[in-house]
């Protein structure tokens, strides 16, 4: 079984749920990781280094910079795997 | 060689593993679980996990090693708590040195700050042999970096073979946390509205790294080298940066003492923040300007063969690699 944007899915918001103490089920697509889940910058960088290392996907810098909001999070992360729905 | 960069996940970190990689040795960076390691897997290096709070751990990845590199000092975030942040810092020095000891390595180098070095008495630069600043009031960050060398000399005086290197104040790539360059990245996306000056020593990061693969290679033993790029004052720097990328320099020049009054106001509405945000002027960059000095490399050139490049291509590429990677606006 391949990966799935569902299982990058999944570590992105168990990750989070650790890294913000916030029960998983909490946690929303559209919330915002600083101002809604109150990561800092550098939980936020660990959020992507944690997940693309889980996957062994180099996301662009330029593009993790930018992100704002869990889904383009995961948007992001698949897309570097190439995984669909 | 076989050589273990502890802290090889962070800004001087990376540069020293790419040196010690290009120079043909075999390296393994350390890493804590929360590291961000996207930079450091990009350099097809070992990567181990190890805590500077558990020497096991060390040990278990420094044994076999030949040098390793201790790059992962303690770096307080703002100048709050000194005691609590001189406490923590000197603990993790001794975990590395203890773990150094019983893993048998043969060297160990470490990376500290030339804001440790003393005034010389007359008007020229500062040299290794002006000895050990005085830790200025209130300033946590050279407080810890006085408190670790005194550890590491310690070490130095018994069984170890260590070289310490004290790098200025750093520019270059893989500055993903924005260290010194925060003048870089701030002037070029208009955030910088005020500065203070001062004299300052800025070296390329890459420039720092080949001095340690250098260090690694040569035998010198006890010894303390300044590893300094160009002497400049900060509004001859700001202004070059300004003219070079075709931005403003900011509007206030603050005197010394206003600079430390904004910076700790700033420090504690950013440390008040949730999450954590980031003062426009750090307390800690404060210190380093007021109190800083121009130095002499005179000694690395000599016995490391250290060389230094021109101050612009150090600007260009650190600003190239911040552009890249999404740190400028435009």
């Amino acid at each position: 079984m391949g990966t799935t944007k569902e299982k990058v899915a999944d570590r992105v918001f168990g990750i989070l749920s650790e890294l913000a103490a916030i029960p998983r089920g909490d946690i929303r697509g559209g919330d915002r990781l600083r101002e809604d889940l109150g990561l800092d910058s550098m939980q936020n960088m660990e959020l992507l280094s944690r997940v693309a290392e889980e996957f062994n996907i180099d996301p662009d810098m330029d593009k993790v910079m930018k992100v704002v909001t869990v889904d383009e999070v995961v948007t992001l992360l698949a897309g570097h795997i190439g995984v669909g729905e | 060689m076989n050589v273990v960069v502890v802290g090889g996940t962070g800004f001087l970190g990376l540069n020293i593993v790419e040196a010690f990689r290009d120079a043909g040795h075999h390296v393994v960076a350390t890493r804590r679980p929360s590291s961000n390691t996207i930079f450091l897997r990009r350099l097809k290096v070992g990567m181990a996990t190890a805590s500077l709070t558990d020497v096991d751990s060390l040990v278990s990845v420094l044994s076999g090693a030949d040098v390793v590199c201790f790059a992962a000092g303690h770096y307080p975030r703002f100048s709050i708590d000194t005691t609590a942040h001189v406490a923590r810092a000197v603990a993790e020095v001794a975990n590395v040195l203890e773990a150094t000891r019983r893993a048998g390595v043969a060297r160990f180098i470490y990376t500290g700050t030339v804001a440790t070095v003393g005034r010389p008495r007359e008007d020229r630069p500062a040299v290794e042999t002006d000895g050990t600043a005085a830790t200025p009031e209130g300033s946590t960050y050279i407080a810890v970096k006085l408190a670790m060398e005194r550890e590491i000399e310690r070490a130095s005086r018994s069984e170890l073979d260590v070289i310490t290197l004290l790098p200025t104040a750093c520019i270059g790539p893989y500055d993903h946390k924005v260290g010194t360059g925060f003048f870089l990245v701030g002037l070029a996306n208009g955030l910088l509205d005020v500065y203070v000056d001062g004299k300052i020593n800025i070296v390329d990061a890459r420039d720092v790294a080949r001095a340690h693969v250098a260090a690694a290679e040569k035998r010198r033993r006890g010894e303390r080298f300044i590893i300094g790029g160009t002497n400049i004052r900060v509004e001859e720097l700001f202004r070059r940066v300004a003219e070079r990328f075709e931005v403003a320099m900011p509007s206030r020049c603050l005197d010394p003492e206003a600079a430390i009054a904004f910076a700790i106001d700033e420090e504690a509405r950013a440390s008040s923040e949730k999450p954590p945000g980031r003062p426009k002027i750090s307390r800690e960059m404060v210190d380093l300007i007021i109190h800083g000095q121009f130095v002499d490399s005179e000694k690395a050139a000599r016995e490391l063969a250290f060389t230094v490049r021109p101050l612009d291509e150090t600007i260009a590429a650190a600003h190239a690699w911040y552009r890249a990677n999404g740190y400028l606006k435009r």
